[in-house]
């Protein structure tokens, strides 16, 4: 199965059997380009004793841990066709993960992005605010989570702005100018959980107190990033949406799960509050004693599977957070496929011993 | 110069006590003084409530009781004009609790006036035994109070600074990290200094001794010498060497032993799993003849058709194991790198037989040779310093 015709299919339109059957069509595929293109890969498939012919159900086929790719340049193109190469956010001193993508890989994740994207926002262009600063993503060679994330959202954005300067200063001038211009009309706001919180969402409080207000009731906002900044902060997600509203009337907030590794492929949180697996891609909660899949409502760690990636081993992946699987086909938001939550990161337990590379390691 | 003390928490000792250890005479090794207050810890800490429920505490206090100081010190009483050097600067590692009184006794025994800098991390165990030392410094051996310091402080490298300049020993337990940022801190110029790194250790069994031997004693014993410190000390298992003749079989029976044990007793942390999973892709993508064997998360063995020269870099922990069959003993050569502690064995002759490799080939590695299930054992030789000789001084006469 190509990715064209998979693309060709609406997101959230198949039942729990199409889909399996469209990912184990896929998703072996993939396991066998990569084997025969990506030596590095073919070499962990064969250490540990992977047969192909054993593969019934794309939930067999290994995953790759997400943290293999700050480890190892793993690529499935010849160097000459990588046109872009993505990297994780890691904090200072950590190593990044690198992500090669070629022309095709690239434009597939943008396309499926619009395609899981409309179905929230609805397919025209809209007059975007970005709630971040401009130079974010002025490195177009290396790009950042942040960058990649803001870039892949500005092609749903009419007319953007960035709601903040390089200084992180909110620019109530531009942004009351921009209002303006659209009263009435749809907006969309897009950024990363924690700068919307820190950045947007407190200057916004201020600024109520000396009487100046937004009014953001037409707005859609969309944010992901994760929550974990925000746990210093003592926000709980139902408290980030209320107080949201309250400071400037927004109503519809979005927010979503993604990884670099997986551009593309995002997890978007429907109106019922659930993240949801489109057709291009799927969850899978494992067990931590032996990997074994969860039941719903059993906590586990996630596994992503992506159809996208042709140009670097990453369409199985698990991840270092751990989430629930709700429910599969039967969300009263009307979309198919599995909805879920993350609760957060994997905990890194302190383990004994008088090594200190371990710990230092996640420092 | 003036030091300044205010952000540095005594667990043992004070301000002043510190301020004043230049000035205090050592002792001999193997005093009276601390052998006697060794014997009363180590009743102390048996007998007290919160202790107790440490499996580390209970060891270390079991290794100072009275009749086993009494036993080493038999082994020095011929070291006569045998005295301290002076104080010994001791900075404890961050991952094994009990590691702080261990050097401190290494400190005291060999006549010394022991400084310890803990880990910042709050450890029940430190607390407790530090607890039960000043209430004994206190009541029974005020004698020794000068003696004995233990300390805690954030980032102040002037601490550090101050304690290093007036040691004359300095003892550093920690990973390379920490040793080489500590290094850079000068010491005076007769001041000695051990830096007890990060090494790995490695197990040798004989399948067919094995096959005779008790299986369920061995997976006990396995156990404690890896999974306990969750595979993760200095002394941990990281390679079996399996020699002999049935070496199928005994794997078998060995690994299968060992998951009963584990599943028991050994409560896996969530990470560990794609831990292992990093670590054989790792390993995998350079040497692609691995294999690796998973029951379960919580044992993951790699086979190696070869010992490579940078097999201890793949090392993981919480139960990740090599593995290596072979006929021929002296092909471990290239593993008894300076790296390299504890060599455990499972086998009649194997003791001997590791002795004689290590002779053979000098190699810079292998500082002990000690049977399967003792490798966390304490003792008054480690790292290959026998510390009551290394940290005291002699003095000579024609």
């Amino acid at each position: 199965m190509t990715f064209e015709e998979i693309l060709a299919i609406s997101p959230y339109s198949l039942e729990k059997n199409e889909k399996y059957r469209l990912l184990t069509s896929r998703l072996t595929e993939l396991t066998r380009l990569h084997r025969q293109n990506c030596p590095e890969y073919a070499r962990i498939l064969t250490s540990i004793g992977y047969n192909s012919d054993e593969i019934l159900d794309y939930k067999q086929i290994p995953f790759l841990p997400v943290r293999l790719f700050k480890e190892l340049s793993l690529r499935s193109v010849p160097k000459e066709d990588v046109v872009k190469t993505m990297t994780s956010s890691g904090t200072t001193g950590q190593a990044v993960s690198h992500i090669y993508l070629d022309k095709y890989t690239s434009s597939n994740q943008q396309k499926t992005m619009v395609k899981i994207v409309s179905e929230f926002i609805g397919s025209s262009r809209v007059p975007m605010i970005i709630l971040d600063c401009p130079s974010v993503v002025k490195n177009r060679i290396m790009f950042s989570a942040r960058g990649a994330g803001i870039l892949g959202f500005s092609i749903f954005g009419s007319n953007k702005i960035y709601a903040l300067d390089d200084s992180m200063k909110l620019n109530v001038e531009k942004i009351s100018e921009f209002l303006e211009k659209y009263r009435g009309q749809k907006i969309l706001l897009f950024g990363f959980t924690f700068m919307v919180w820190q950045h947007f969402y407190k200057e916004l409080l201020r600024l109520k107190q000396d009487g100046i207000t937004f009014d953001l009731s037409e707005g859609i906002l969309i944010h992901g990033g994760g929550w974990k900044k925000l746990v210093n902060e003592a926000v709980s997600q139902g408290e980030f949406y209320s107080k949201l509203n309250e400071v400037c009337g927004i109503r519809k907030i979005h927010d979503y799960y993604g990884m670099v590794e997986q551009t593309g492929c995002i997890y978007m949180q429907c109106e019922c509050g659930h993240l949801h697996a489109s057709i291009f891609s799927d969850v899978i909660t494992r067990r931590p004693i032996d990997f074994s899949e969860c039941e719903v409502g059993e906590k586990g760690i996630i596994q992503v599977v992506s159809t996208i990636p042709e140009s670097y081993p990453g369409h199985s992946l698990l991840t270092e957070d751990e989430g629930i699987i709700l429910g599969e086909d039967d969300c009263a938001c009307g979309r198919k496929g599995k909805y879920f939550k993350v609760v957060g990161r994997i905990e890194n337990a302190e383990i004994r011993g008088c090594s200190d590379t371990y710990a230092a390691k996640f420092n | 110069m003036q030091q300044e003390f205010d952000n540095v928490t005594f667990l043992v000792g004070s301000k002043d006590i510190l301020m004043q250890m230049e000035h205090i005479p050592v002792l001999p090794i193997f005093s009276d003084k601390v052998r006697e207050f060794l014997a009363i810890l180590s009743d102390e800490l048996l007998h007290d409530k919160q202790a107790k429920q440490f499996g580390d505490i209970m060891a270390y206090a079991f290794w100072i009781r009275g009749a086993a100081i009494e036993k080493v010190y038999t082994k020095y009483v011929s070291e006569t004009h045998r005295i301290g050097r002076g104080i010994a600067f001791q900075i404890a590692p961050s991952n094994i609790p009990v590691q702080f009184a261990i050097s401190m006794t290494y400190a005291i025994i060999s006549g010394n006036i022991s400084v310890v800098r803990v880990s910042r991390k709050n450890f029940r165990q430190v607390d407790i035994i530090c607890e039960v030392i000043k209430r004994v410094l206190t009541e029974k051996c005020t004698q020794l109070k000068p003696y004995i310091c233990v300390l805690r402080y954030d980032h102040d490298e002037s601490v550090t600074k101050w304690l290093s300049s007036i040691c004359d020993i300095r003892m550093i337990w920690g990973g390379d990290n920490t040793i080489s940022m500590i290094r850079q801190i000068s010491i005076q110029p007769r001041c000695i200094e051990l830096g007890f790194a990060d090494r790995y250790s490695l197990a040798v069994i004989n399948a067919d001794d094995y096959l005779k031997s008790d299986f369920k004693v061995v997976a006990k014993d396995f156990y404690n010498d890896t999974y306990y410190t969750d595979q993760n000390a200095c002394s941990s298992t990281r390679l079996i060497i399996w020699i002999g003749n049935q070496i199928e079989k005994a794997q078998k029976i060995f690994w299968d032993n060992l998951a009963c044990e584990v599943n028991i007793k050994y409560k896996l942390s969530e990470i560990c799993g794609s831990e292992k999973l990093l670590k054989t892709a790792i390993c995998a993508a350079k040497h692609p003849e691995i294999r690796e064997i998973r029951q379960n998360n919580a044992i993951v063995r790699i086979e190696l058709p070869q010992l490579y020269d940078d097999t201890m870099d793949f090392k993981g922990n919480c139960g990740y194991f090599f593995e290596y069959a072979t006929s021929n003993l002296e092909s471990i050569v290239s593993l008894l790198k300076k790296d390299c502690q504890t060599v455990t064995f499972l086998g009649e002759t194997l003791e001997d037989d590791i002795h004689k490799l290590v002779d053979l080939y000098g190699v810079r590695g292998v500082d002990r040779i000690v049977p399967l299930g003792h490798s966390i054992d304490l003792s008054f030789v480690w790292d290959g310093y026998d510390l009551p000789i290394t940290l005291s001084r002699v003095v000579g006469n024609a």
